[in-house]
């Protein structure tokens, strides 16, 4: 007797499996670990086609759901109106809580946070010394490539696919140090240097050879802060395969994750140094519950592109207009459980 | 009930375990919990017994050694073939401060210590196309219920254990317990056994912690070997 985990549990939550493919618009720099001044890929250990070990490059699913998070997070606090939020509710949204062992498991709690936040009933907490379980698993990013082909569905497998490792470019950046460029050094202090402090700070004098001040303004001795580095990367159109599962949601928790697709999508982006153009990407992604013979679409992400559709689509219309209804009782006073899990008004979490 | 064994292909073949033991009637714990009681499952388990505790019916068999009670099911054999460390990060998101409010005190968190530390933690997995148990239980319904199940071990939030398949079949004798020459293949409750160890689930929680009889960690041979 065989069972695929697609199941879903006899109650009122449905859970929804998904595959995603996502396309690399420009090289992806996902660091792992750094050898001089070069950074390398992060890789992983895996089941390779012939059932031996075998290491593959591939984007972490703690960084994505990370990426998730804050976005999430994002688009529920603009929907409330954008509020500021005193330290530990803000780093329970933001970054999950943290076990402090303030308070004894509180089921109570737990059960309404989940309630008034269905996106923190998704990801899950830490309040107090309780940890609640968020509800979805998100899957690593793995290359559609050689390595992976055992865990691949079976539409994307390709024996001829070519290795990961030829996806791999190395991108070289330099930094110069502007201080000792002279066609720039007219704009600093006279006898400025090094990074001044914000906030009205005096600049630090300049030191000559063995820390002896200079008394003429001139640059020093002290070595000029450029270098040149190397960053490992997955190529340009390249693809990737992601399969994320969202245990036991609730329509309102699934639309919370459609929130997170939608947010994304106003900065598709993975992986590091997007400051400079890397990690631009756009994806597709499909779902399906045990109530369904094949996957549908689910939604389409991408630069400038946001299309969710079937139950992605109503999902979120009916977040957003739970957010909607959820503003329209928090700015009336009549949201005392948003206020709270907030620590708006110095509830359970708040320090004010 | 019949003696069963229990296979769970990887996906990629990583499971995110300290221990390695990964008891089946955890699992199979939990995904009963998940369809008679999704919204205690979800909420966490209270500290302590008490009226609003639930103990799962699972579909196995139950044995009892030294007083105490406990499923008859193994924990996981497999062939190892390597251990991996990774790491995961965790950080003050500070690049969304317009959404902080510092109620007018100083502007720096402390990110060195404290509630908002910043951590880089270890995470070792290893590497084994399967996981294998035996059991004694009823087919139909461990199958259904492992149907729910679509990753084990820690971090699944992360993408770790995720599972292809599961497959429940007949097995000629009961391993669930003892193998064929009579090691444990699980935590048995001995009242001077050399180590303490939880026998039911959920196994993390302190009140179902006993003296036990521990299986080798590393030990085994043939098909059970769980290093290959």
């Amino acid at each position: 007797m065989t069972a695929t985990p697609t199941t879903r549990p006899s109650s009122s939550y449905k859970t929804y499996y998904l595959e995603g493919i996502v396309t690399l618009l420009s090289p992806l720099s996902h660091i792992g670990e750094n050898l001089g001044t070069t950074t390398h890929f992060s890789r992983q250990a895996i089941v390779g086609p012939d059932g031996k070990r075998v290491e593959c490059f591939a984007h972490s699913g703690n960084g994505f759901r990370g990426h998730f998070r804050d976005d999430g997070v994002k688009h529920l606090l603009r929907a409330l109106g954008s509020p500021n939020l005193p330290p530990k509710p803000f780093h329970l949204l933001f970054g999950g809580g943290t076990m402090t062992g303030e308070f004894v498991v509180d089921i109570d709690l737990a059960r309404r946070l989940r309630e008034a936040l269905p996106l923190l009933s998704l990801f899950g907490a830490a309040t107090g010394n309780h940890i609640m379980p968020g509800k979805w698993n998100t899957g690593i990013l793995w290359p559609i490539c050689a390595e992976t082909q055992r865990l691949l569905p079976a539409y994307l497998r390709n024996p001829e696919a070519p290795s990961c490792r030829t996806w791999i470019t190395e991108l070289n950046f330099s930094r110069k140090d502007d201080g000792k460029d002279e066609r720039l050094t007219r704009h600093m202090l006279p006898g400025a240097t090094g990074q001044l402090a914000l906030g009205g700070a005096e600049p630090t004098p300049k030191k000559r050879g063995k820390g002896k001040p200079s008394d003429d303004g001139e640059a020093g001795d002290e070595p000029a802060q450029q270098m040149r580095y190397t960053v490992q990367a997955l190529a340009a159109g390249g693809e990737l395969f992601q399969r994320i599962h969202v245990l036991d949601a609730t329509e309102l928790e699934f639309g919370a994750l459609m929130s997170c697709f939608s947010e994304w999508s106003q900065a598709p982006y993975l992986g590091g140094n997007n400051a400079k153009g890397l990690g631009l990407v756009a994806g597709e992604w499909t779902y399906q519950t045990g109530e369904m013979d094949e996957p549908a679409p689910l939604v389409s992400a991408g630069p400038g592109e946001f299309a969710p559709k079937n139950a992605g689509k109503e999902a979120l219309d009916r977040y957003d207009a739970y957010l909607l209804d959820a503003y329209e009782r928090y700015i009336s006073g009549n949201a005392p459980e948003i206020r709270q899990a907030l620590g708006v008004s110095g509830g359970v979490h708040g320090t004010a | 009930m019949e003696p069963l064994r229990v296979i769970a292909t990887l996906e990629t073949g990583q499971v995110a375990t300290f221990d390695g033991n990964l008891p089946l009637d955890g699992i199979i714990a939990a995904a009963w919990m998940r369809r008679y009681h999704p919204d205690a499952f979800w909420t966490g388990a209270p500290n302590r017994m008490g009226e609003d505790w639930i103990e799962p019916i699972l579909p196995l068999d139950r044995r009892v050694s030294d007083g105490e009670w406990y499923w008859a099911s193994s924990f996981a054999r497999y062939r190892q073939l390597s251990e991996e460390i990774t790491y995961w990060h965790k950080r003050f998101d500070d690049d969304m401060e317009h959404f902080l409010d510092l109620g007018g005190r100083s502007g720096r968190m402390n990110v060195k210590s404290g509630p908002f530390k910043s951590y880089r933690m270890p995470l070792v997995y290893m590497v084994t196309p399967e996981l294998v148990w035996h059991i004694v239980g009823d087919r139909g319904e461990v199958a259904s219920l492992l149907g729910m199940i679509p990753a084990v071990g820690k971090k699944r939030s992360a993408g770790y254990g995720f599972v292809a398949s599961w497959v429940v079949e007949p097995w000629p004798v009961d391993l669930s317990c003892h193998d064929e020459r009579g090691r444990p293949m699980r935590a048995i409750p001995t009242r001077d056994g050399p180590s303490e160890c939880g026998v039911r689930p959920p196994y993390w929680h302190p009140v179902n912690r006993v003296r036990c009889e521990m299986p080798a960690p590393w030990g085994g041979t043939g098909e059970w070997e769980r290093q290959g």
